[in-house]
C-alpha cells in the first residue's frame, strides 16, 4: 500500500491508462496495475474489493507498475492508505524527500541522518543498491539465481566441449594429415577455436531469438523479463569464453595425434 | 659439394615391443640429391612405408640420423619437424584425408 499526499507533488501512480490521479481523492479510491487484475479479483475502474476488511474501489488503472514479489502495489490517498493499514498519522514506513533544484544531496542526506539517527537516509542509488543486495544476497532467491546461472555455464561448457571433442575425434585422420603436411600447432588451434566460435555465435543467436520471444511474452505479465543491451553484451562475452574454454579438450586430443597415423590407412 | 636433399645414415627402426617386436629397417644408408627421380621398390612388408615415414619426418628412427636439406632431424621437437615438413617435403599419401 502506497499512500500519497496528492497536494504535495509526492509519489503518485504513473503510467495511468484509465482515469487520473485526482480520482484517488474519492473515498475508498485506490489505483492498481492492470497486470494484477486477476490476483486482486477486479476488472477495471469501478470494481470493488476489500483491503483488510475495508471497502476499496478501483478509481484508476496503471500499466507496468509491478512488484518483484507476488504482492502487488496499491496506490491510495495518504489518509486512506493509513486507514487501510491501520497506521496512525505519527508513524510512517518510508518518506520520499524531493530536493529543491540546486540542493546538495549529500549535505541534505547528512543533515537528515543527524536529525533522525535511527532512520536510514538513502539516496536513490543507495536505495536501489540495498534492494538489489537484499534480494541477491539476503534471500534464497539470489542463491538460487546464481546456482542456476552457474549450472547453466557448467552444462553449456560441457556440452560444447563434448561436441567439439567428438567432432575432432571423427576427423582425427584429417587433423593427422594437417600435422603430416607441416601445419603448426598454432594453425590447428585456430581451426578448433574457429569451430568453437562458430558454436558460440550460432548458439548465442538461437538463445537471443528465444530470449526475445520470452521478453515479448512476459512484457505484459506481472513479472516481466528484461534483457538489456549490456546484459546481451556480457552474455555474448561469457558465451565466447565458455566455448573457447570448451575447445581445450579437443586441442589436447589433437596435439597428441601422431602424424604417422596417416600412413596407416 | 652438392648437399643431398635427403640423407639417411645408418637408420634402423624397431616397431612394437616384447615378443611382437619387428625390426622393420636395418642400417639404411641413403643419399638423394635434387633433380633426380628416385623410386623405392620392394615387396609388401619390406619397410617402404616405414622408411618413407622416417624420411618424411613423421616417424623417428630407433637408430641413425636423417638430414633434410642439411637439417638434422634427430632430437628435433615436433613443432620443428612440422616446420621441416612444411618447408621441404611434399607428400602424396595413399589416402588423402580431406575434410568433407
Amino acid at each position: 500500500m502506497i499512500g500519497s499526499d496528492l497536494d504535495a507533488q509526492a509519489l503518485v501512480p504513473w503510467n495511468l491508462v484509465d482515469s487520473n490521479v485526482d480520482a484517488l481523492r474519492a473515498n475508498n479510491a485506490v489505483a492498481v496495475d492492470r497486470s494484477y487484475f486477476g490476483d486482486l479479483g477486479v476488472t477495471g475502474v469501478g470494481s470493488t474489493a476489500q483491503i483488510r476488511g475495508q471497502p476499496a474501489t478501483v478509481a484508476a488503472v496503471t500499466e507496468g507498475i509491478r512488484s518483484f514479489t507476488t504482492t502487488p502495489y496499491v496506490f491510495a490517498d495518504l489518509a486512506h492508505a493509513r486507514a487501510y493499514i491501520g497506521l496512525p498519522p505519527t508513524k510512517f514506513n518510508h518518506f520520499i524527500v524531493r530536493l529543491r533544484p540546486g540542493a546538495e544531496i549529500s549535505s541534505v542526506q547528512h543533515d537528515m541522518q543527524a536529525a533522525a539517527p535511527d532512520a536510514d537516509v538513502l539516496t536513490p542509488a543507495q536505495f536501489r543498491e540495498r534492494s538489489r543486495s537484499f534480494w541477491l544476497f539476503g534471500t534464497g532467491a539470489g542463491a538460487a539465481l546464481f546456482a542456476g546461472a552457474l549450472l547453466g555455464v557448467i552444462v553449456g561448457t560441457v556440452i560444447v566441449a563434448q561436441t567439439l571433442y567428438s567432432s575432432t575425434k571423427d576427423h582425427l585422420y584429417e587433423f593427422a594429415t594437417l600435422r603430416a603436411i607441416g601445419c603448426s600447432n598454432r594453425y590447428i588451434y585456430r581451426v578448433i577455436i574457429w569451430q568453437a566460435l562458430l558454436n558460440a555465435v550460432i548458439g548465442f543467436a538461437l538463445a537471443t531469438a528465444i530470449g526475445y520471444v520470452v521478453v515479448a511474452v512476459t512484457a505484459k505479465s506481472a513479472l516481466s523479463i528484461v534483457i538489456t543491451p549490456a546484459l546481451i553484451g556480457g552474455l555474448f562475452a561469457l558465451t565466447i569464453v565458455m566455448c573457447v574454454g570448451s575447445a581445450v579438450t579437443a586441442i589436447i586430443r589433437v596435439v597428441r595425434i601422431d602424424p604417422v597415423m596417416v600412413m596407416s590407412r | 659439394m652438392i648437399i643431398p636433399v635427403i640423407e639417411a645414415r645408418n637408420v634402423s627402426k624397431v616397431l612394437g615391443a616384447g615378443a611382437g617386436q619387428v625390426r622393420a629397417l636395418k642400417n639404411i644408408d641413403l643419399s638423394i640429391t635434387g633433380g633426380k627421380l628416385t623410386v623405392l621398390m620392394g615387396p609388401s612388408g619390406s619397410g617402404k612405408t616405414t622408411l618413407l615415414s622416417i624420411l618424411g619426418c613423421m616417424l623417428a628412427p630407433t637408430e641413425g640420423s636423417v638430414f633434410i636439406c642439411g637439417h638434422a632431424t634427430q632430437g628435433a621437437r615436433p613443432e620443428q619437424l612440422a616446420t621441416i615438413r612444411r618447408q621441404h617435403i611434399g607428400f602424396v599419401f595413399q589416402s588423402f584425408h580431406l575434410f568433407r
